[in-house]
């Protein structure tokens, strides 16, 4: 089943790792015994673990002159090309990315390595609800269709000035709406993992991307799990950060109290120094924190792998919530075999059980409802977008917006219509408010006495299409896990753990990993360990593996 | 028991009602197994549920949300009200499983930051943005310098 193990030639495009003298993992003797017994895995002999970086490495061999730019953008774009039309992560390619990528090797050639960016050369994808002024950017949805934004998106224009080329942009469900991407009004993106399967939603075309290996990283947006559940279905590394970490300025808003701009990579390590290029204060969003940016890229050069216990010490709480029933067997298994491997890594694990934790999501759907019905009104026919031909305005207004949104935007615009109604507001808003503010408290006084908490990131894999396409209650269900981190405004990141059978070679499963507000780094340092000293699981879908192009 | 399943929200009483298992009602962790028990939509219990007229009031209003009314809300122009009614209901009543919980004294929360960043605002000043022609580029019907729309007044509404 876990075919993904690389075949030794493979693992020789990456640097080779000293793993940690972790023994591989024990199928039994578990310390939270009610939980059942992970499945015996078969113990990997490859010496080479995932890849620390490939940002890292592309700069590397960029410097070193091993690789131009353009060969290596030439490198990405074939696959893009030979994987799209099984998976369609792409709304829209760029036409201008080997124009950039020869602009950077004429930067080399002239200058040397002090000219380029942390980012350089690194293909990013980037979710079609962020603007960029290049390309069209439709949100997903036909009411957009072919808009061009007159600007940039900030975290956009800060990946650009670090280097970045945008190699497209990726589809997600309609302005944000949804977790699976079959809401989008354009395509349906496919897992890479099984092509019959969803990639996750909202942010399902830029996991499926970097899953693919279609580009190195990519941008998402995390309202309500949006950037966590895919990277779970996708196998791969998504961070949400914490809100006004990254300016959401030239995101279309769907819930702007709990909307931010996430990160997606193939390893931790990728996904930090991605976050640090776009990260920081920006005086075009009011909510953007005025706090400092940790230099997250030299916090993983200061990681000691040869350590045997490099976590010794930490403090661990299991949200004990999270492994009710309604949790697939597989995923419990998962993370369990995940919460062993950080006692291995030194961890104290404990439970911590999280008071009003399940009506997060009946508070989340009220609050992002409602604003997403006051962010969404601005899509009117007349300054930008669709026009439908109407003899009197009102009229213009209601036959745009029925002909240019889908079912899903609909209906949550109606809700929240209804929820913020003269007489429901207290009933409903106002309460989802009140909610939220327990949900806050709450994690505050569990990261009070841990230093981070972990669950699932979904209660299970990757579903298959159409499976949520009629039951609007039972897809909401699937964002269990995350909502109520974007309640609290807190930072999360998900690193795949395990897998669960299904598909030509198993389901990836991620765990998520919560931290206090602005603790990123907390964060991606107990990620990139967990994930460095991981043995037997090689996060690369068949699609990719099986391609003899692929080294 | 009727005024448990009260609290919790219509669609679900009728379960509390009919079943003998005890489903963990309070936790909405279990409702949603207890959703899934049920097998979602199609199953019979499902569809008795929506249809019933209950004699209890919710705590709420009794009136399905009036659909016709919020699409004028909203602005949107809608054919299948009948489609969207039965999905707005469910997830509304869904919703008001939030009635139930003791929120005295509870400040509804934002996230708000004054304390420790002070206010996060620009500087008071006009500044042009360069790019006005891509702004007109994206207008759908413009008609130098107005952009065109349809006529405003109407007799009815």
């Amino acid at each position: 089943m876990l075919s993904t193990l690389h075949s030794p030639r493979s693992l020789s495009r990456f640097p080779l790792h000293l793993t940690s003298s972790v023994k591989p993992r024990a199928a039994s003797a578990s310390s939270l015994s009610d939980y059942p017994p992970s499945p015996p895995l078969p113990v990997a002999q490859s010496p080479g673990g995932a890849p620390a970086s490939q940002i890292l490495t592309i700069r590397r061999s960029l410097l070193s002159g091993s690789v131009t730019a353009t060969q290596l953008a030439e490198s990405y774009l074939s696959r893009l090309r030979l994987t799209e039309p099984q998976l369609n992560s792409f709304i829209h390619v760029s036409d201008s990315v080997l124009k950039s990528a020869q602009e950077i090797d004429d930067k080399i050639a002239k200058g040397g390595g002090e000219a380029l960016g942390p980012l350089a050369g690194v293909m990013v994808g980037v979710k079609d609800n962020i603007c960029t002024v290049d390309m069209p950017s439709t949100g997903g949805s036909r009411i957009l269709e072919n808009y061009r934004p007159p600007f940039d998106a900030t975290a956009v224009k800060r990946l650009k000035e670090k280097g970045g080329i945008v190699v497209g942009k990726t589809n997600l469900d309609e302005f944000g709406m949804g977790s699976t991407t079959e809401g989008s009004g354009f395509q349906v993106t496919a897992n890479p993992w099984d092509l019959g399967r969803v990639p996750g939603g909202s942010s399902g075309g830029s996991a499926s991307a970097v899953s693919a290996r279609q580009c190195v990283v990519s941008l998402g947006s995390d309202t309500g799990g949006s950037v966590r559940q895919p990277a779970s279905f996708c196998g791969v590394v998504g961070l949400k950060p914490t809100y006004g970490r990254v300016s959401r300025f030239g995101l279309m808003a769907y819930a702007s109290s709990l909307d931010v701009i996430g990160c997606l990579g193939t390893s931790v390590a990728d996904v930090g120094i991605f976050l640090n290029a776009i990260s920081g204060h920006d005086k075009f969003d009011a909510t953007s924190s005025k706090q400092e940016v940790p230099d997250f890229e030299s916090l993983f050069a200061s990681i000691n792998l040869l350590e045997s216990k490099p976590l010794s010490g930490l403090k661990v709480g299991l949200i004990r919530e999270t492994l009710d029933d309604g949790v697939d067997s597989g995923v419990k298994s998962a993370i369990n075999a995940a919460v062993l491997h950080m006692q291995e890594l030194g961890c104290i694990v404990n439970e911590v059980s999280l008071s009003s934790f399940s009506l997060g999501l009946p508070a989340y759907y009220i609050l992002a409802s409602s604003e997403s019905s006051s962010n969404l009104s601005r899509y009117d026919g007349v300054r930008y977008g669709k026009q439908t031909v109407s003899d009197e305005l009102n009229a213009l207004y209601a036959d745009s917006r029925a002909s240019g949104f889908g079912p899903e935007v609909k209906m949550r615009i109606l809700m929240g219509t209804y929820a913020l109604s003269a007489g429901y507001y207290d009933a409903y808003y106002k309460r989802a408010q009140q909610v939220r503010t327990l949900i806050r408290e709450s994690f505050k006084t569990a990261l009070d006495s841990n230093d981070i908490l972990i669950s699932p990131a979904a209660p299970s894999v990757a579903y298959e299409m159409g499976e949520k396409k009629n039951d609007p209650l039972s897809m909401y269900a699937g964002d269990i896990m995350t909502v109520n981190v974007n309640l609290a405004g807190l930072p999360a990141l998900v690193v795949p753990c395990g897998f669960v059978e299904g598909g030509p070679s198993g389901l990836p499963v991620g765990l998520q990993m919560i931290g206090a507000a602005f603790h990123e780094e907390k964060l991606l340092k107990i990620g990139h360990l967990f994930e460095q000293t991981l043995q037997g699981c090689r996060f690369v879908p068949p699609l990719v593996a099986d391609d003899p192009t692929w080294e | 028991m009727a005024t448990r399943g009260l609290l919790l929200g219509r669609s679900f009483s009728l379960l509390l009602i009919n079943s003998s298992k005890m489903v963990k009602l309070s936790n909405g962790y279990g409702r949603r197994a207890s959703y899934s028990f049920l097998g979602g939509s199609s199953n019979p219990l499902w569809r008795q549920n929506s249809a019933a007229k209950f004699s209890a009031k919710a705590l709420v209003n009794e009136e399905a949300p009036d659909v016709r009314r919020l699409a004028k809300t909203a602005r949107i122009s809608l054919t299948e009200q009948e489609e969207f009614g039965p999905k707005i209901q469910q997830v509304i009543d869904w919703f008001g499983q939030l009635q139930g919980v003791d929120l005295n004294q509870v400040e509804p929360g934002m996230i708000d930051r004054k304390a420790e960043e002070g206010v996060n605002l620009r500087d008071d000043v006009p500044v042009t943005f360069p790019k006005t022609d891509a702004i007109i580029e994206g207008l759908p019907s413009y008609d130098e310098p107005y952009v065109r729309v349809p006529k405003v007044f109407h007799k009815d509404d």
